[in-house]
């Protein structure tokens, strides 16, 4: 883990502007196994430190890959000039930024590294296991991949401290081939917040991986789902991927200020009233978030932002200038991935919030439509039109469950598409294995119930 | 800056030592970078880094380990850490060391940023687009320079130097007017020179002009079967997902469509990919691979024809069939000798489609998702801008499903790529 050591260049810090120091190392272990053969080994540690400086409203940025004194006077030094030689060019009607109350976010959970050895064999007991109990898949794949984050913040104006982000997961995939010969696929991530050795029991992994090799194998008799608006179940991991992509990124407060379709409707009603949705900083309905932000690298203690509550737009995620513009205050929304990477808007943990349906009742509900279980990945726009690949997924005929769906997509206008919502199940299912990919990438946490809704389907 | 040729003959020396074979890449990067947000400058960072990764075989077990670290002691850190990660795999007949490529002595593009004139030319660009196009909201524009000096070594006497260096910028736009925006529209280019505006690169203007008419996009009612023309941005990601298809875990685990389709007619026979290292149209010319031969121009396509498996060294050596000759970059794609026009002209019923977000594509090629930045195409004219519109079809089927190839082509400095004309896509509204 890094070394808390430098409070006293704050000393080093100019007058009348704002400025950051973060020191950070990513580290990133990974193996993979694809059919038996290990395709991939390795290790690696990233870390460096990096200062931005804001003056006028225009942030200078300098980074470099040494961790020492010399290397800190550096990039002060230089990231001052960089601000100050925009300031000189750019003519820029600034924001006062509020000065913070100050102090210390200490250091919640160690990153603890594992032997090489000990992953290589879990992935290879895991893969042992699959090959040997599920013969007739046409392919299987066992990855594991950890990529923590630990940094060291000290501000001119806001709080210090030292914050870090463990997480490791393993992910399983399994392809089968259908009857023509096509191969499918689906994967299944275990893992989640902390070390090795937190997860990655391979009793308790063996029940989804059950369930994973039934999915798979439902799915090479799959069919083609018929495209258009239909009555759907989206599971509570297509709901996260919802929270995540459609609302969520809409009420980025950079991307409001940048003509998003959030930006009208402050105070309006943009989901029916079942819907409430938040962006969890580090503890949802009373536990741990799957990816808890206590301070961000602003040095903003994080705090949760409210979006909806009941079906009315509440809020937007901030960090300090946003919020200095909007005229509130700062969510501790702002986070950088790399050391040399700016501060950006990011979500945390976002999540639908349960309601009071049963999944059971949800289903029997709809006489002809899906339930959408898996997502491969989404992406959406300022309009809040978004899509998600449905990797799981299965027709509902008369209130059953039925054949399942092969690869597609659903798209939608997320405001127009949440006041669809009529009902939203009792469960809150989380994921937290993703990336988003803004500009940089940047782990998240995303969640929800599953709901009843109406979504274009893509298809045949 | 440390020097690099010093500490990757001291990794090779130390790999050497430990009694293996191995690999070493070392490299100092620097970067400037300007940023635009929500129209206005936000950032201007100047960033340094260095790199180094060390990949060791012993006895047919591979380990890797990179540090961004780059002293005496790290290196040896690296090595070390490298021939653990090895002890602890598993052995490997595939796992072997490229053979001696050669010595190379290698210097490309711009190493030094002209700062002043890189500010200038984003500046132009905010400033002809707030001017010229009042219509036009800029979400981001990030114009950078990058530059590294990289060294390649392998205990088996390949040593290779290089020195890079390039100018880039992406921008991200929407329609704005009173309350309405419309979707984002992206574009970026490499380029070596600042010598013209940025709005002259690649397909900038074209950008610009579908932001401001996706400004009056609209569904279309239910679904049809039509002819689907891919932008060169799309096509490219297209044709990466067919490479993809042929390569990598799919053919190591054989459950590649196209395993049995080598030398064999996959696509219309109109269809030739190329993967340039050579040709002066791409910015950068990669002299080596990732497994550390020496990069050599290679057609994917020819003809129609499958001409590649895009695999690498090891899945080469697992199952027997040739590895790629170079990384899938500067992908070329031959010209028609129609213009877009005059394809268009043809279609009766169809989609110009500009942006795409769909789901990552099934194995088997089936792709769907939501035709961004897309137009309609009816009785042989652009009629309207649209939204919410999917289109679904199969890679594999729409190669040999081919309409016409124009002969523009858009060169953004890292493809040279031409409009494709597809039929027998499904193309579904509201």
């Amino acid at each position: 883990m890094l070394q808390d050591n430098l409070k006293d260049k704050k000393s080093l810090f100019e007058t009348g502007v704002s400025t950051e120091l973060r020191a950070q190392e990513n580290r990133q272990r990974y193996v993979t196994f694809l059919q038996g053969n290990m395709v991939n080994n390795g290790r690696s540690e990233t870390s460096g430190i990096s200062a931005r400086v804001c003056k006028n409203g225009i942030y200078g940025l300098s980074s470099a890959a040494e961790i020492t004194d010399e290397m800190a006077e550096k990039v002060i030094k230089a990231a001052t000039n960089n601000a100050l030689f925009m300031s000189g060019h750019i003519d820029k009607k600034a924001i006062v930024i509020p000065t913070l109350k100050g102090g210390y976010s200490p250091v919640r959970r160690d990153i603890i590294d594992t032997e090489q050895k000990r992953i290589i064999d879990k992935c290879k007991e895991i893969d042992d296991y699959i090959a040997k109990t599920y013969p007739d898949l046409k392919s299987r794949a066992v990855s594991y991949t950890e990529d923590s984050m630990d940094k060291v913040i000290y501000t001119s104006d806001a709080c210090d401290g030292h914050v870090t982000y463990p997480r490791c997961y393993i992910y399983v995939d399994m392809t089968a081939e259908t009857p023509d010969g096509k191969p499918v696929e689906l994967f299944h991530p275990f893992g989640g917040l902390g070390k090795f050795d937190d997860h990655f029991d391979l009793e308790e992994m063996k029940p989804e991986i059950e369930k994973l090799y039934q999915a798979v194998m439902k799915k090479r008799e799959g069919i083609y789902a018929e495209a258009g608006v239909k009555t759907v179940v989206l599971g509570g991991m297509m709901t996260g991927m919802l929270s995540h992509e459609a609302v969520g990124h809409t009420t980025e407060a950079d991307l409001v200020r940048n003509g998003s379709v959030a930006g009208p409707c402050l105070n309006k009603r943009v989901a029916s009233d079942l819907v409430t949705m938040v962006d969890f900083a580090h503890t949802a309905l009373g536990e741990t978030a799957p990816l808890p932000v206590y301070m961000d690298d602003e040095g903003v203690e994080a705090k949760d932002a409210v979006l909806i509550e009941n079906g009315i737009l509440k809020g937007y995620m901030h960090n300090r200038e946003s919020a200095a513009f909007f005229g509130t205050e700062p969510t501790g929304n702002a986070r950088g991935w790399a050391f040399s990477d700016e501060p950006l808007i990011r979500m945390r943990n976002t999540a639908i919030l349960p309601g009071t349906s049963k999944f059971e009742d949800m289903i029997a509900s709809i006489d002809d439509g899906y339930y959408l279980v898996n997502s491969t990945n989404g992406q959406a726009d300022l309009t809040g039109e978004f899509m998600f690949g449905v990797a799981e997924g299965y027709e509902i005929k008369n209130g059953k469950i039925g054949r399942a769906l092969l690869d597609t997509t659903v798209m939608g206008v997320a405001f127009e598409m949440l006041k669809t919502v009529d009902m939203v199940s009792d469960e809150l299912v989380w994921v937290s294995s993703g990336f988003c990919g803004k500009k940089q990438r940047m782990p998240v946490g995303m969640g929800g119930p599953a709901l009843r809704c109406k979504i274009t389907i893509g298809g045949r | 800056m440390a020097d690099l040729k010093k500490l990757a003959e001291r990794a090779i020396e130390l790999i050497k030592k430990n009694s293996c074979d191995g690999f070493v890449r070392v490299s100092s990067n620097k970067k400037s970078e300007f940023n635009i947000e929500g129209g206005e400058f936000t950032l201007y960072r100047t960033l340094f880094d260095e790199n180094v990764g060390v990949g060791v075989y012993k006895d047919t077990k591979k380990g890797y380990y990179q540090t961004n670290k780059l002293t005496e002691e790290d290196i040896d850190k690296a090595v070390d850490a490298a021939i653990t990660s090895a002890e602890s795999s598993q052995p490997d007949d595939g796992n072997v060391l490229a053979p001696c490529a050669g010595t190379f002595n290698d210097v490309q593009g711009v190493y030094e940023c002209d700062q002043d004139k890189l500010f200038f030319r984003v500046k132009e660009l905010k400033e002809t687009l707030e001017k010229d196009f009042p219509l036009i909201q800029i979400v981001a524009i990030i114009a950078q320079h990058n530059a590294a000096d990289y060294i390649y070594a392998t205990t088996a006497g390949t040593f290779s130097t290089e020195r890079f260096g390039s100018y880039s910028v992406t921008l991200e736009i929407a329609g704005h007017e009173g309350d309405k925006t419309s979707s984002m529209v992206y574009s970026g280019a490499g380029t070596l020179s600042l010598d013209k505006p940025f709005l002259d690169l690649a397909d900038f203007r074209f950008r610009v002009d579908t932001a401001i008419k996706q400004l009056h996009a609209e569904p279309i009612e239910g679904k049809f079967t039509g002819t689907m023309v891919l932008t060169p941005g799309i096509l490219g990601m297209a044709l990466y997902s067919i490479s993809g298809m042929a390569g990598g875990g799919s053919i190591l685990d054989k459950s590649s469509i196209y395993l049995d389709k080598l030398g064999k007619k996959i696509a219309d026979e109109r269809i030739n990919v190329t993967f340039s290292v050579d040709d002066e149209r791409i910015i950068h010319h990669p002299v080596l691979t990732g497994d550390g031969y020496k990069a050599e121009t290679q057609d994917f396509i020819k003809d129609g024809v499958l001409n590649r498996f895009s695999i690498n060294d090891y899945i080469s050596r697992k199952t027997g069939f040739e590895r790629a000759k170079n990384d899938s970059d500067g992908m070329i794609v031959r010209p028609g000798d129609k213009s877009l026009d005059e394809i268009i002209q043809g279609i009766e019923k169809g989609i110009l489609v500009g942006d795409f977000s769909g789901g990552q594509p099934a194995p088997n090629g089936e792709f769907s998702g939501i035709a961004k930045a897309s137009f309609l195409i009816e009785n042989g004219k652009v009629t309207k801008a649209l939204s919410e519109t999917m289109i679904n079809g199969n890679f594999a089927d729409m190669v040999n499903n081919l309409r016409g190839i124009s002969k523009e082509t858009i060169e953004d400095g890292w493809s040279s790529l031409p409009y494709m004309a597809f039929d027998g896509i499904v193309i579904s509204g509201k």
